[in-house]
């Protein structure tokens, strides 16, 4: 290529060595006082006059077939979208997210979508937890009695009284009744020592009845008692097993 | 980025002369731009870094399509006879002069060498500076004009051929 360029500087030397300035003039890309210089070098410069008119023709030409090519080239490649006109608007919000996700790769569009999903999944979580969460709104609640506003028969009113009043019986009788202790009756009722009844109800003239008639102990009774009573005596307390000795071994 | 693809485009048009091999140059040369985008260290300036990876991705295109034997100028020569629609005040022999002419120079500047071609592109279709073309090409300044001035003298004795044989 360079060869090319070679041989072809070889056949197109320039006739003038003002072939720099010509150029810049053709152009106008020279400065004024260097316009002016070289337009008094091209009046006595037939090459360079030639030059000027043929490479003017030159030129002409080549813009003829710029504007008549490229200006339709330009239109379809901009119809194309290969060349966008310059835009005066600015893109809408969601012009540019569909650009974003025209131009973004497939694992982008992927990780969006997935996103999303998953924020919509965590937004219906959080909102069904908030429902459940949220306490009743304030109507009013059922009420366990009867409206005050109700009527009530005189029949319908005796029953409800005598119920509550049963009700209410049921209950001071329960809360009364003594405890029974099933261990204390089966103790006295083996062994043949009988207790006289106490009759706490009685009156005084009673006890002092009952006291006179009770019979005193024989000799063997006081030791039969603590036998029955399960007694330990004092003695016997070095017999006994006591709890401490075993935690202290 | 916009700003820079109706220039590329233009580039690439007059370098490959084709619209559908223009486009995809012009494709190429962002997404190789976008590739490498790591090692653009700031040092030239974005259009030049831009032109050259444009100009490299025209001159690929071209040793590919000189593999293939394609002949880009007919069959652009054909599709584009209709898009070269004169107004109607034009006298049909001016019509088809001018039509003519368009795809004489269209056939001149795409046999220049490659060298020369992008300058004559990058001067008449995108309307840089020699100073700007110098950067991008990095070269001297004097050399882009000696260019320009050798590619006009070619092209200048191609068309007077053309009007000799048309005459």
């Amino acid at each position: 290529m360079q060869n090319e360029t070679n041989e072809t500087d070889n056949t197109n030397a320039p006739a003038c060595h003002q072939a720099d300035n010509l150029i810049a003039f053709l152009y106008g890309e020279l400065s004024t006082a260097h316009a002016q210089t070289f337009q008094r070098h091209a009046r006595d410069c037939s090459s360079c006059n030639q030059e000027l008119e043929d490479f003017g023709g030159v030129r002409r030409s080549v813009i003829a077939w710029r504007d008549e090519s490229l200006g339709g080239s330009l239109a379809a490649a901009a119809a194309s979208g290969v060349v966008p006109v310059a835009r005066s608007e600015k893109p809408s919000a969601l012009a540019a997210v569909r650009e974003f996700f025209k131009l973004s790769p497939l694992w982008m569009k992927g990780a969006v979508a997935f996103a999303t999903l998953l924020l919509c999944i965590l937004a219906g979580l959080s909102l069904a937890r908030l429902r459940t969460t949220t306490p009743a709104p304030l109507a009013p609640a059922p009420l366990a009695v009867a409206p005050a506003n109700k009527a009530y028969s005189d029949g319908e009113l005796n029953a409800l009284v005598e119920r509550r009043v049963q009700d209410e019986l049921n209950r001071i009788k329960n809360s009364t009744a003594p405890p029974q202790s099933p261990q204390t009756t089966p103790v006295v009722a083996v062994h043949q020592y009988k207790r006289v009844p106490k009759r706490r109800s009685a009156t005084s003239g009673q006890v002092a009845a009952n006291s006179s008639s009770r019979r005193p102990l024989s000799k063997r009774e006081p030791e039969q008692l603590p036998a029955d009573l399960r007694l330990v005596s004092i003695n016997s307390d070095n017999d006994l097993v006591l709890l401490d000795d075993g935690i202290n071994q | 980025m916009l700003r820079w693809e109706r220039r590329i485009f233009a580039l690439a048009f007059g370098m490959l002369g084709r619209e559908e091999d223009a486009r995809d140059a012009t494709q190429e040369t962002f997404l190789a731009a976008f590739r490498n985008l790591r090692a653009f260290r700031g040092e030239a300036k974005v259009s030049s870094w831009l032109h050259r990876i444009a100009v490299n991705q025209c001159i690929t295109r071209q040793r590919r399509a000189k593999v293939r034997s394609e002949s880009a100028l007919d069959t652009e020569e054909e599709k584009n006879a209709g898009r070269f629609a004169a107004p109607v005040h034009y006298l049909p022999s001016r019509v088809v002069e001018g039509l003519e002419r368009t795809a004489a120079v269209r056939r001149a500047v795409n046999s220049l060498p490659i060298d020369l071609r992008q300058v004559v592109v990058m001067k008449e279709f995108e309307e840089l500076t020699f100073q700007e073309i110098s950067d991008a090409l990095e070269l001297p300044l004097s050399t882009v004009k000696s260019r320009l001035y050798t590619a006009l003298r070619q092209l200048q004795m191609r068309l007077k051929k053309f009007s000799d044989e048309a005459a």
